[in-house]
C-alpha cells in the first residue's frame, strides 16, 4: 500500500526533464500570438467603444451574482464578501485602455513563446487574455478557452527551463539542466481527458449522437464549410460510424489516453479525428491547440529524443543522449 | 539536476490545490440533466441522479465561484448534446436620411476565402447568438455598428436598420439503427431556401454614429 502510494505520488508530484513542458509553452506562446495578430484585424469592432457588443452588453452577460451562493436556489447563501470576475476591462474602460492591455498582453505572449521568465510573462499573458475574454465573451470559442487554461497551467510549473531564452543564458553560464515538477503537466493531461470525456458525456444526453445521425446534421451548417468532404460521408452507414466514431475516439482520448502501451494509437486516433474536423470544417485554434497539447502526454525525455531525432536527419547533427535522464 | 525539496507544507498546499481543481472542472463541465428532470417533472435515474445532485448541489456553489473568479471558466458542449439543425446567416437593410435603402451582408464564412474564414470565425460565433430571439438585448448595439459600418457620407447618414435572418431547418435523415433494419434511403437534399425573418428594426441614434 505505501509503494502504491508513493508511486502515485511520484506520477503526480515527481520531478521530469522540462523538454515536455518548455515544448508546450513554446507552442501555446505561439499560438497566442498568432491569435492576438487576428484581433487585431477587427479590434474596433470586437473590443472598441463602438463594438457590436458594448460594455453594456457585456455587463448583462456577465450578471453571475459574485456574493451569493447556490443563486436563485432554496438553500441559497449570501456571502460578507464578493468574488468578482478577475478582469483588468472592468465596464466602463476606454479605448485607449484596452488598447494597452491588449498590446501587453501580446508582447507578454511574443516573452512567452521566446521563453523569458515565464512564470511572471506567462501570468501577466493569462490575465491579459482572461480580460479580453471576459470584455466580449460572445466571440470567444473553444479554442481560446484551451489556450488560456493551458497557458494558467504553464505559467503555474517551470516552462521556461527548456527550449528558451533563459535557458540559453543559464547554459552559458555553465549552469546544468535542471528537472521539474511534473504536475503542471498533468494537469494539462487531465484538461484535455475532461475536456474529451464531458464533451461525450454531454453529446450521449442528445439525440442524434444515440441514433447515429450527429454528423449528418454539422454537415449541413454551411457557415463552418471550410473543403467540401465527399457526399457518400452524408448517406447511411457511414454517418453512424462517424457519428459513434467521435464517441469512441473521445471517450478513448479521456480514458485509455493513460496507459503508456495504447497511448501513441490512442492520440493517432485523436490526430484522424481533428485532421478531419479541421479539413471539412472552420474551428480555428480548437485542433491545432489540442493536438499540440498531446505533447503533454509525453516526458521530458521522449520529447528531447524526438528533437534530437529530428536534428540527426534533417540537420545532420546531435547523438541520442537523454537515456541518462531518470523517467517518473 | 534535481530540484531543492520544497518546505513540506507547500508540497501539501499543492497536493491539495491539484485535487481541488480536477474536481472543480469536472464539477463545472459535468452535462446537465434533460429538462424534466431538471424542473423536477421526472424523477431522476441512472446517470441523471449524479448530474441532478451536481446541478442542485456541487455547481452553483463555490466551484462556480471559483472557476469564474480565477479565469479557468469552460465548458465543453461543442455539437452537444445535438448539433444544431439551423443553419443561419444574416444581413441589414440600411435605410439612409435622402430615403435610399441599402442591403449589407453580416459577414458570411461560406462566402469568404480560406483565409478570410479563418480571420473572421469570431462573427459567425456571435451571430450564432445574436440571431437568437433570448439574446434580443443584443441587438440595438448589433444595429447600431452595422449603422456604423455603412456611414461613408455624413450629410447622408443611416437612420433605420433592418436586421434579417435567413434560416433554413435541417431535415431529419435515416437513423442507424434503422439502416441496420433494412432502411437504405438516402439522405435528403437540404438545397431549400432559407427563411427571410425581421428579427429588429431599428432607429439610429445619430449621436452614436
Amino acid at each position: 500500500m505505501k509503494q502504491t502510494l508513493s508511486y502515485a505520488d511520484n506520477w503526480f508530484f515527481g520531478q521530469t526533464r522540462p523538454e515536455a513542458i518548455g515544448l508546450l509553452r513554446a507552442m501555446c506562446g505561439f499560438y497566442a500570438t498568432v491569435n492576438l495578430l487576428l484581433l487585431s484585424l477587427d479590434f474596433k469592432n470586437f473590443f472598441g467603444e463602438k463594438s457590436f457588443f458594448t460594455q453594456e452588453g457585456m455587463t448583462r452577460w456577465l450578471t453571475y451574482p459574485a456574493n451569493k451562493l447556490y443563486p436563485g436556489t432554496s438553500h441559497e447563501i449570501t456571502l460578507p464578501f464578493s468574488l468578482p470576475r478577475f478582469t483588468l476591462i472592468p465596464a466602463g474602460s476606454s479605448d485607449a485602455w484596452i488598447t494597452f492591455i491588449y498590446v501587453v498582453t501580446i508582447g507578454c505572449a511574443i516573452l512567452f513563446m521566446l521563453g523569458w521568465r515565464s512564470r511572471v510573462t506567462g501570468i501577466l499573458l493569462a490575465i491579459g487574455l482572461t480580460s479580453l475574454h471576459l470584455r466580449t465573451p460572445v466571440i470567444i470559442h473553444a479554442g481560446d478557452t484551451l489556450l488560456r487554461l493551458f497557458i494558467i497551467y504553464l505559467a503555474l510549473g517551470q516552462s521556461s527551463a527548456a527550449y528558451s531564452l533563459d535557458r540559453w543564458i543559464e547554459a552559458r553560464k555553465g549552469v546544468a539542466q535542471r528537472l521539474v515538477s511534473i504536475w503542471p503537466q498533468r494537469m494539462i493531461q487531465f484538461q484535455i481527458a475532461i475536456c474529451y470525456l464531458m464533451t461525450a458525456w454531454w453529446k450521449w444526453t442528445g439525440s442524434t449522437w444515440v441514433d447515429g445521425t450527429a454528423t449528418w446534421y454539422s454537415s449541413q451548417l454551411h457557415e463552418f464549410d471550410r473543403f467540401p468532404a465527399p457526399a457518400f460521408l452524408n448517406n447511411q452507414p457511414f454517418v453512424g460510424i462517424t457519428t459513434y466514431g467521435t464517441l469512441l475516439v473521445e471517450v478513448a482520448l479521456g480514458t485509455l489516453v493513460f496507459y503508456r502501451p495504447w497511448r501513441k494509437w490512442v492520440l493517432l486516433s485523436g490526430v484522424a479525428l481533428h485532421s478531419y474536423i479541421e479539413y471539412s470544417f472552420n474551428i480555428p485554434f480548437f485542433a491545432t491547440t489540442i493536438v499540440g497539447g498531446y505533447v503533454a502526454f509525453y516526458y521530458g525525455d521522449e520529447v528531447a529524443d524526438w528533437i534530437i531525432r529530428f536534428r540527426k536527419r534533417w540537420l545532420k547533427k546531435g547523438t541520442l543522449s537523454s537515456d541518462a535522464a531518470p523517467e517518473i | 539536476m534535481e530540484q531543492p525539496e520544497r518546505p513540506k507544507w507547500l508540497r501539501g498546499f499543492l497536493k491539495a490545490f491539484f485535487f481541488v481543481h480536477v474536481f472543480a472542472v469536472v464539477v463545472f463541465t459535468m452535462p446537465q440533466p434533460p429538462p424534466a428532470v431538471s424542473s423536477g417533472i421526472l424523477a431522476p435515474r441512472g446517470s441523471d441522479i449524479l448530474l441532478k445532485f451536481n446541478e442542485d448541489w456541487l455547481n452553483p456553489g463555490p466551484v462556480r465561484q471559483y472557476m469564474y473568479s480565477f479565469g479557468v471558466w469552460q465548458s465543453w458542449d461543442m455539437f452537444a448534446p445535438n448539433p444544431s439543425n439551423r443553419d443561419v446567416w444574416g444581413d441589414a437593410e440600411i435605410q439612409y436620411a435622402d430615403g435610399t435603402v441599402k442591403t449589407w451582408q453580416y459577414p458570411r464564412i461560406k462566402e469568404m476565402g480560406l483565409f478570410q474564414k479563418f480571420a473572421k470565425e469570431r462573427y459567425r460565433k456571435y451571430f450564432e447568438r445574436a440571431n437568437l430571439e433570448q439574446y434580443g438585448y443584443f441587438w440595438p448595439d448589433l444595429c447600431q455598428w452595422i449603422a456604423n459600418q455603412n456611414n461613408p457620407d455624413p450629410k447622408n447618414p443611416p437612420q433605420l436598420v433592418r436586421l434579417w435572418r435567413h434560416l433554413k431547418i435541417t431535415p431529419p435523415t435515416v437513423t442507424f439503427q434503422e439502416f441496420i433494419k433494412g432502411n437504405r434511403d438516402k439522405s435528403p437534399v437540404n438545397d431549400g431556401p432559407y427563411s427571410n425573418d425581421l428579427l429588429f428594426e431599428y432607429e439610429v441614434d445619430v449621436n452614436r454614429l
